[in-house]
This record gives structure tokens, sequence and C-alpha cells, in this order.
């Protein structure tokens, strides 16, 4: 029997690039930051102390943010309810990074900024799974050389 | 059983170009399913995609296209046998 349909060959049109490392990046520059803060000395000086202090703590809500904003839109434009299904974490995990990230905003723990490494480690892990492809643990290979989950390539 | 398909993209090009008809053979469970077979398969919300399989991973399917922004296994990562309908080849074209 003979029956003529269609199949797709699709491309997507959109950019369709999509990467947890740069949330990763924001989450480790948040504690680099917040090492720097903890090790600041004031000294005889201090305008050059207060200048450094003003400086950590704006990168620091600026790469809390922008972790913020890079799981966001992995979560909101590359998620579908198929992965869902097959992670069931997934919604749980983005929420625990946004309310981390606040924290991270708020204080300067390390614990803190930890834990928000940590989960976007663990949205990193789901997302590379979503793609099919295997990840690894590797450490930053710059300060403050926390652990990384990446895709092996 | 054999089925004829027209194909809508160019995600497979030059192997199956925009509008190219091809036959395809259906899959059973006995049939073989090798890297570098052209298969159809579903998948929701796309629906009937053709792509080729690049890899096997445990009993799973990575399948490609030969654009780099083809819709494939990149995005919505492996797929289940069970989801493959059909297999073809390029001389099957026409």
């Amino acid at each position: 029997m003979f029956k003529l349909d269609t199949v797709k060959a699709h491309c997507d049109v959109p950019c369709g690039i999509y990467d947890t490392n740069a949330a990763q990046i924001a989450a480790l520059s948040v504690i680099r930051m917040v090492d720097l803060i903890d090790a600041a000395e004031k000294g005889d000086n201090e305008a050059a102390y207060l200048n450094n202090m003003a400086r950590y703590i704006a990168v620091k809500e600026q790469e809390a943010i922008k972790c913020k904003e890079e799981i966001r839109i992995i979560w909101g434009d590359f998620i579908k309810p198929p992965h869902v299904e097959a992670h069931k974490d997934i919604h749980t995990i983005t929420h625990n990074i946004m309310m981390l990230a606040g924290a991270a905003k708020q204080h300067t723990s390390r614990e803190k900024a930890m834990a928000l490494l940590t989960e976007v480690n663990k949205f990193a892990e789901i997302f590379w799974a979503i793609k099919g492809m295997e990840t690894k643990t590797v450490k930053a290979p710059y300060m403050p050389g926390e652990d990384v989950v990446i895709p092996v390539l | 059983m054999i089925r004829l398909f027209k194909v809508e993209g160019h995600s497979l090009y030059p192997y199956f170009k925009q509008g190219e008809r091809m036959l395809c053979i259906k899959i059973f469970k006995f049939s073989r399913i090798k890297v570098g077979d052209f298969v159809i398969f579903s998948k929701q919300p796309h629906g009937l995609m053709i792509k080729r399989v690049e890899r096997i991973q445990q009993g799973k399917f990575f399948v490609q296209g030969t654009d780099p922004m083809s819709i494939d296994s990149r995005d919505f990562g492996l797929i289940d046998r069970s989801d493959i309908h059909y297999k073809t080849y390029s001389f099957l074209k026409f």
C-alpha cells in the first residue's frame, strides 16, 4: 500500500543556542566576590578600601542577577513538558537558584554562594542529559576553583 | 510494508532535499537500526520527523540533521526505538 505523507526535516530559525556555562561563571563570580569581601583589609587608606568594597558588592549583585537571568532563559525557553516529565526536580532546582541568587545579593555568606553554585551545577547536569550528552565535574581553572559540571565533548 | 513520504525542510541536505519523495521501510521488532540510517519517527510537538542516526546509546537513538540549525537530539535528546516507525536510504529517493 502506498500513501504520500510529509516528514519534517526542519531547522530552528532562532539561534537555538543554550548553554549553562554563563550561569556557572556567574555563580563562581559570586563566590569570588564573597572571598574578596572577606579578605579585604581596611588598612590606612579608607577611601581605597571603600572603593574596593563597593566594586566587590556591585559585581556580586550583577553576577547574581546574571545567574538568575541565564537560568530563567533556559528554563523558560528550552525546557519543555517532556523534559519536566523526565526530570521532575527541574522546577524545584530552578526555584532554588532564584532564591539562592537573591540570598547571594543580600548576604556575604560563602555557604550560601556555594549552595547557589551547587544548584546551578544540578541544573547543568539535567540540561546536558536532555541534550543527550554525558557530563563530568571539573575544578574551574581559575579562582575560586570550585567544581563545575561540564559536557563531555 | 513500504510507504511513500515527502520531505519538508532542509535539515538533511544534501541527502534529502525539500520536496523530494522517498520510499520508506516499516520498522518491525526484528528490524535492525544502525548508525547512519535515516529514520522516520514521532516527536511531539514536531510530529513525524526524519533524521539520521548519529549514535546509539543504551538502546536509545541520538538522531541529528546535517544542518547545524536542525531540530534534533541536540534539542530534544535521545529517542526511543518505539518512536521510530520507518527507515530509509538516500538511494530510495526520487
